[in-house]
């Protein structure tokens, strides 16, 4: 039977390093998914994999089982994960242009099927675009919601606000993707 | 969140639309949206952006893609602590110290008694000796407070999703205080002032963190890092380490912890 993730943690706290690597190998990859869906860029998330599993090292003696480890595991990832995006931020606005052309106009002149649309790299790219248009706690707080079903007290408390404000960046995000994301939608 | 029938002419907020999808929503709630088209089109535009943003994946990991990780990682992890030994202390570890702490105070206290007997070249050698057994021990166990106390230190506190949480520690530090009473008294019955003033100051720190709550609040933190800080304790504790290097190591081990 495969040992359970605060078993692990308990003898990773004993000196058993070989502990840590497979805990470190059952989450790599959900820890990218949520790396990736972060910033949008593969390099970014394998960032992200590394010093969260390094943070997490450090930190362990913090990590209380009650809590399911997976989460605490997301919450160090997201905590980086904005760090980084907030430092990345500074560059992209810099070389914004507001009066570059939108890209949804190639989107919605497309006409793609259903079929096409659901799995076609076009909409990775304009759901990607659409993610990037969002501010950084608006991307963070969506993203814990609806990829990673943390609650909004979770939310708030990864990204040190209120439980209302950690709701209303949910909603503000939800608006915008919805906006951006309407002609696919309606393609759908 | 109630519906508010008063209200039901107006349309959902984005918290009703939010329970509404979640399928949270009151019986009177979900009616209003099968009744109102504007609500009924907002709930399904919303409902089908999620659906479209479900789809969103990351790309395709190669297999092995875990291995790699931990390849990569393993590289960057610290050597195993020596810390490590001290964070589930073992009843053997416990039985160990408590043994070493009773044994320099029965040899300083066997010394003291027999003092009257023996010529002062017998008294002076007997006396360093005492010293230097007392100075090994305590070298041995201010080295493992600093290892409990560093990471408090080091924490930081400001978060509120961050309480250093110090039961493990506490379990450690009530081993350390019991040990500490016993260097401090044979420091004091040798005249190791200095020493015994160290000990005394130690003892305070440990005694406060045994009477701490498990998890620290940010100002509790904040309180105990200022204390250690303005004291200088932790630079008394790794200088009078480096100034009584354990026997074949060099004096600086500490900095490793």
């Amino acid at each position: 039977m495969e040992e359970s993730d605060p078993a692990l943690v308990d003898r990773v706290l004993n000196g058993d390093r070989d502990a840590f690597r497979m805990l470190a190998e059952r989450h790599s990859r959900s820890v990218f998914q949520l790396g990736y869906r972060m910033t949008g860029h593969q390099e970014d998330a394998e960032d992200i994999v590394q010093e969260t599993f390094l943070r997490a090292f450090r930190n362990l003696k913090r990590y209380e089982s009650r809590s399911s480890f997976s989460t605490w595991l997301y919450r160090i990832a997201a905590n980086y994960s904005l760090d980084l995006m907030r430092s990345r931020r500074r560059f992209v606005d810099c070389g914004r242009r507001d009066d570059e052309p939108g890209w949804l106009a190639n989107v919605a002149s497309s006409e793609p099927s259903a079929h096409q649309l659901a799995y076609s790299e076009q909409i990775r790219d304009n759901i990607e675009k659409a993610m990037n248009e969002l501010t950084t706690v608006e991307r963070t707080a969506f993203v814990l919601r609806h990829y990673q079903n943390f609650s909004i007290e979770q939310i708030g408390a990864a990204l040190g606000v209120g439980e209302n404000a950690a709701k209303h960046s949910i909603f503000r995000a939800v608006r915008k993707l919805r906006r951006a994301l309407e002609p696919l939608v309606t393609a759908v | 969140m109630k519906f508010d029938s008063a209200s039901a002419g107006s349309h959902l907020t984005q918290d009703q639309i939010a329970e509404y999808l979640d399928g949270e929503a009151a019986p009177e709630l979900a009616a209003h949206v099968a009744a109102c088209p504007e609500c009924g089109e907002e709930c399904d535009g919303v409902r089908r952006t999620l659906q479209l943003l479900r789809n969103w994946d990351a790309p395709e990991l190669a297999p092995g893609y875990e291995s790699a990780v931990w390849q990569k990682l393993a590289a960057s992890l610290p050597p195993p602590k020596k810390s490590f030994r001290f964070r589930r202390p073992t009843a053997l570890w416990t039985a160990a110290a408590a043994l070493a702490a009773t044994t320099v105070v029965a040899i300083s206290l066997q010394f003291a008694g027999s003092r009257v007997q023996q010529s002062p070249a017998d008294t002076a050698q007997a006396s360093d000796a005492s010293q230097r057994i007392l100075s090994v021990a305590v070298t041995d166990h201010i080295e493992r407070t600093i290892a409990v106390l560093s990471p408090l230190v080091n924490a930081e506190p400001a978060h509120s999703a961050q309480v250093p949480d110090i039961s493990v520690e506490q379990n450690t530090v009530e081993d350390l205080l019991a040990e500490n009473r016993l260097y401090r008294q044979t420091a004091m019955q040798d005249k190791e002032r200095s020493t015994a003033a160290l000990l005394d100051e130690i003892g305070q720190v440990l005694v406060e963190l045994e009477h701490s709550p498990a998890k620290l609040s940010g100002s509790q933190a904040r309180d105990l890092q200022e204390r250690l800080s303005d004291s200088s304790l932790l630079s008394k504790m790794k200088g009078f380490v480096l100034s009584n290097p354990s026997p074949g190591e060099p004096g600086a081990t500490f900095i490793k912890l």
